[in-house]
């Protein structure tokens, strides 16, 4: 698309492309504001957002869409942002939080707490924490048996590696899911497909201000990614302390994506397909697509939520199911296409 | 003392470049290269020869770091690389492994762009030093007409350039690479040695490169390493090296050298598989 532009040239065509996904994204915010089982015009929306509107419309967009849009635009940014370190981190357009078993160590950890701990699950405040702990901790694993601690990184190895322990966690879960009562169970299943439940200002807070901190770290550690994208010897040669760098983007991708799925549920299959979406935006670049690919993740997740709310069929159903359905047609076009 | 410490400093530049002391390398618990000890020397080609599975990528990867070493020291312009900084050593040393791999959605100048890694900080933007830094590695591998065009539309010949040009905006003195003319054809792998040859003329690049083909080895190099089985066989000028001995020994060759009117450099002309 972009030939024989020049280097300044291209990079302001991606600023450009970033700006104008982000007023898709703005659009389709504001669109989720107005629809819903109470629509509000558009122009109703956007006063009641500064200050306007009626009673009403203060509650429905203030209470009830505002805080489950916010949630999903971060689980977005999140899952976006972590699906692209996985896939530099390892040469490969199919790694993602959820295709490497981080997602299934969650999984499993956010399972075994409702069955042991939390009898209770309307306050799982540990929730996140330990979705964040089990994706940490089955990320290590990974690591630990997929590297040498004397050879170079295998990026196959690795792959291999986390495919066979995700196997492995998540036939641990659903066993423990045997032991759990039906309310548990109803939780989990609800977890596990997508569910948009963390709708709180605070839960919603303490996401933005994680994904801002970690998102910042990623942006500063974006050139090693671009580095390590040329492979691990290149890498190397060219002053990136390549294991290092490995273990740090990890936790990164780790931690933003098991956040954002602890809160708003399991939406891993946003980490495979926003990347891709950005990546023909923008790019290999990381600088650019990292924020492109956060963004097309937000666009998608809001989307689905709509879905979700305005169709009355749907209501009830988790958004992580509608995410899968609106995306996979679209990223099985763009595989086709680019053979 | 800070005069001496002067002089002592330019001789040690005026030395090896590289310095491998006890070198010892291998995968998991196989030792390839035992006991490696050499200097190469500064502003000169350097070709790494022997057959197959003798260690010589082997070596040039762990001068490289690209393989951890299993013992021995490596030293670099007269510094041990192993207290010196990643990013240090990039400054000083460039590698180029074999047949590397590139997003095909990279253009030219991005690729040669990330040669300027070690010398960017924090978020990195590339500086007007740096932007006039790449501009130079393109135009002295003669792909500066190429410098927005994709890597995927490249030609194997002009891919090698721009993984060159990448290296050289590295700004080391010293460049490794790993066969470089692999999957060439003969006129893009001289195009490739030509370039090499300007790059130590020019701008007294030291090369240290392993190569497969022993004319071409002995053509562009000013001293050859050949090995065998892990340990140098023998080092020096091409007419010092590459000599019947040296083919029966290292590669099971029954050759005949002459010697090449252009460059008077020794040359294999026919040659089969050594019966002794």
């Amino acid at each position: 698309m972009i030939k024989s532009t020049s280097y300044e040239q291209k990079n302001k065509i991606r600023v450009l492309i970033i700006i104008g996904t982000l007023v898709l994204l703005v659009a389709v915010f504001l669109l989720g504001c107005s629809m819903g089982p109470y629509a509000i015009p558009f122009a109703d929306v956007i006063d009641t957002l500064f200050g306007g509107g009626t009673e009403r419309m203060k509650l429905v967009v203030f209470e009830f869409r505002l805080p489950r849009l916010c949630l999903a635009l971060l689980v977005g940014f999140g899952m976006g942002a972590a699906g692209v370190i996985m896939q530099n981190l390892l040469h490969n357009d199919l790694a993602s939080p959820g295709t490497l078993g981080v997602a299934d160590g969650s999984s499993l950890f956010v399972t075994l707490y409702v069955a042991l701990i939390a009898k209770d699950v309307d306050k799982p405040i540990l929730l996140p924490v330990l979705a964040l702990i089990g994706g940490l901790i089955s990320a290590g694993i990974i690591y630990l048996l997929g590297t040498k601690r004397k050879k170079p990184l295998s990026s196959t190895k690795l792959i291999m590696t986390g495919v066979a322990m995700g196997a492995c966690y998540s036939a641990i879960a659903t066993f423990v899911m045997y032991m759990l009562d039906e309310n548990q169970l109803e939780f989990i299943q609800r977890w596990n497909a997508g569910e948009l439940w963390g709708t709180q200002w605070n839960y919603i807070l303490i996401l933005f201000v994680w994904l801002a901190a970690f998102g910042t770290v990623t942006m500063y550690y974006s050139r090693r990614l671009n580095a390590i994208n040329l492979g691990y010897d290149i890498a190397t040669g060219l002053g990136v302390n390549v294991k290092s760098s490995f273990i740090i983007l990890s936790f990164l991708a780790v931690g933003m994506s098991s956040a954002s799925v602890a809160f708003g549920g399991n939406f891993f299959f946003l980490g495979l397909i926003g990347p891709h979406i950005a990546r023909k935006l923008v790019g290999t670049d990381a600088r650019f697509l990292i924020p492109a690919s956060g963004i097309a993740s937000a666009v998608i997740i809001i989307l689905a939520n709509i879905l979700v709310e305005d169709v009355s069929v749907f209501m009830n159903i988790p958004t992580g199911i509608f995410v899968s359905i609106l995306s996979v047609p679209y990223f099985l076009y763009l595989l086709i296409r680019s053979r | 003392m800070e005069h001496d410490k002067v002089i002592s400093q330019s001789l040690v530049a005026r030395g090896s470049a590289i310095e491998t002391k006890n070198l010892a390398v291998g995968y998991d618990k196989v030792i390839i290269v035992p006991d490696f000890d050499v200097k190469l020397k500064q502003g000169k080609i350097t070709s790494i020869i022997g057959a197959n599975g003798c260690g010589k990528s082997t070596v040039l990867k762990a001068i490289g770091r690209i393989i951890p070493r299993a013992g021995g020291t490596v030293i670099v312009n007269g510094a041990d690389v192993s207290e010196l900084k990643n990013k240090d050593i990039a400054k000083q040393l460039a590698v180029l492994p074999q047949t590397p791999t590139a997003p095909g959605t990279l253009t030219c100048f991005e690729l040669v762009s990330y040669g300027r890694f070690p010398y960017q900080k924090g978020f990195g933007r590339m500086t007007k030093e740096d932007k006039e830094i790449v501009e130079w590695a393109l135009e002295v591998t003669n792909m500066k007409e190429f410098r927005n065009r994709e890597i995927a539309y490249l030609s194997g010949g002009q891919r090698q350039r721009v993984w060159i040009a990448m290296a050289l905006a590295q700004k080391t003195g010293i460049i490794l690479l790993d066969e470089p003319t692999t999957y060439l054809d003969l006129c893009h792998q001289l195009e490739v040695l030509e370039l090499l040859k300007k790059l130590n003329e020019e701008q007294g690049a030291t090369i240290v490169m392993v190569l497969h083909d022993l004319n071409l080895a002995s053509r562009y190099s000013d001293e050859l390493l050949a090995m065998k089985q892990g340990k140098v066989f023998s080092f020096g000028t091409p007419k010092e090296v590459f000599t019947e001995q040296m083919l029966k020994e290292c590669f099971r060759i029954d050759g005949s050298i002459q010697f090449d009117q252009m460059s008077g450099k020794p040359l294999c002309v026919s040659y089969d598989i050594y019966k002794g």
